[in-house]
């Protein structure tokens, strides 16, 4: 059996967020840090159409609008020892300098949101310090604040943050739903592999739906 | 205490500090349970699990035990009740249950904790977290099931909580079709998203 999404039948604006994921000039633009670390970022601009579709419709809805970005306190006191090291070793250092100041650090331009989908008034910014969107920031209390219970969620990575985002997001009870065009991955066998497993059983976390369908879903809640 | 090599795991040798000890770094068993093994047909993992839990005890390392399950008188989440009433398998089942056990080969002993969690991730809504700081642990060598399921959605938190963690490559298994080839190169890709992994015979105590 497949469940519809949202489970509860119908769009509920008011209870719906859109989130967009880590749409960072260090993951998505030219002389960000996926850039300085040798990697194309082809495929993770490819979501950038389909999100703004998304954010257009979301904002005529006036749903509650949130975007995150990874990154760390400039004085790196959020920085696991782990993922410092593994990133400098890797080849471009969390808090070492890039070309668009500091890899993924707050305040830095690279760590900052691309100018094609840059937040406006009115919508949130969490910085969170890991992969989950819930951990260690104020992701939870926002939306439980908002009273949202259904997320749509998109970005980048659908290997990494988005999938972290989802799966504890189902964990708390929210009712997900994955842009499936609106995300990717550095590497496309790993988004694939992210896509196929969180649409086994008819969406073990979530469901798995294209922008097309809920930007229609959400223009018609809207009327 | 008692310290060891590293590790000869992928994409580096484990623990990134270079050495570990029974002092600092837990064996964490995730939901082997009754259901979720014969729904896995895990016997070869249990079987090959076995000897490194009983060589882990010998050394007085601590040995955490992951259970899924929900309270049947709180139930789940509305949605992810819906969610789990729809999937054929890798359902979460009431707690108590025969499937819900452990299974023989590796039940706890005593002193082992047993992390009773709803949800996959073994973090949420539970003393784990509080558990590892209050024992100094900052290194977890995973086993569990299904890989894509409890093991990836645990070893993901483990990961943003700072915790250098090693999954058992041949001490994990799922019965979604290429899931584990896809988790364990989510896992290591771009140097250790997530952590490393070995096989069991790489753990030498």
């Amino acid at each position: 059996m497949t469940l519809s999404w949202p489970v509860s039948g119908s769009l509920d604006l008011d209870r719906t967020a859109l989130v967009v994921i880590d749409m960072q000039t260090d993951f998505c633009g030219p002389g960000g840090w996926i850039d300085r670390l040798g990697q194309s970022f082809d495929n993770t601009r490819k979501p950038i159409g389909p999100i703004a579709d998304l954010l257009a419709a979301a904002r005529a809805a006036g749903m509650t609008i949130i975007h995150t970005r990874e990154g760390h306190r400039p004085d790196l006191t959020d920085l696991n020892p782990v993922k410092r090291w593994r990133s400098r070793v890797h080849g471009v250092g969390i808090g070492d300098e890039s070309n668009q100041g500091r890899a993924l650090t707050r305040g830095d331009p690279g760590h900052d949101i691309i100018p094609e989908l840059y937040p406006e008034t009115g919508e949130i910014v969490i910085d969170k310090p890991g992969k989950s969107s819930f951990h260690a920031t104020e992701f939870d209390q926002v939306l439980r604040a908002r009273g949202i219970e259904a997320l749509i969620v998109c970005g980048v990575t659908s290997d990494c943050c988005v999938q972290s985002t989802i799966r504890d997001g189902a964990d708390l009870g929210y009712d997900c739903v994955l842009v499936v065009d609106g995300t990717a991955a550095v590497e496309s066998a790993n988004h694939q592999g992210m896509v196929d497993v969180l649409s086994a059983y008819g969406g073990r976390w979530g469901a798995v739906m294209p922008s097309s369908s809920l930007v229609a879903m959400i223009e018609g809640a809207g009327q | 205490m008692t310290s060891f090599a590293p590790v000869a795991s992928r994409p580096y040798a484990w623990p990134f500090t270079g050495s570990w000890s029974t002092e600092d770094t837990a064996l964490f068993l995730i939901d082997f349970q009754n259901e979720i093994a014969a729904e896995t047909r895990a016997e070869d993992t249990i079987a090959a699990l076995a000897p490194l839990l009983s060589a882990w005890r010998a050394t007085g390392g601590l040995v955490l035990h992951g259970r899924r399950g929900f309270d049947p008188t709180v139930g789940l989440p509305r949605v992810a009740a819906l969610r789990n009433a729809a999937r054929p398998v890798d359902r979460i089942l009431p707690r108590g249950t025969d499937g819900w056990q452990i299974v023989e080969t590796l039940a706890p002993q005593d002193g082992e904790p047993v992390i009773d969690h709803a949800g996959d991730n073994a973090f949420i809504g539970t003393d784990l977290d509080f558990l590892l700081k209050r024992q100094g642990i900052a290194n977890l060598i995973i086993a569990g099931l299904r890989t894509e399921g409890a093991v990836h959605a645990t070893m993901r938190s483990a990961n943003d909580l700072g915790l250098e963690c090693l999954l058992l490559e041949d001490g994990t298994v799922t019965d979604l079709p290429g899931a584990k080839d896809s988790i364990l190169n989510i896992t290591r890709f771009g140097y250790a998203l997530f952590g490393t992994t070995a096989p069991i015979a790489a753990i030498k105590l």
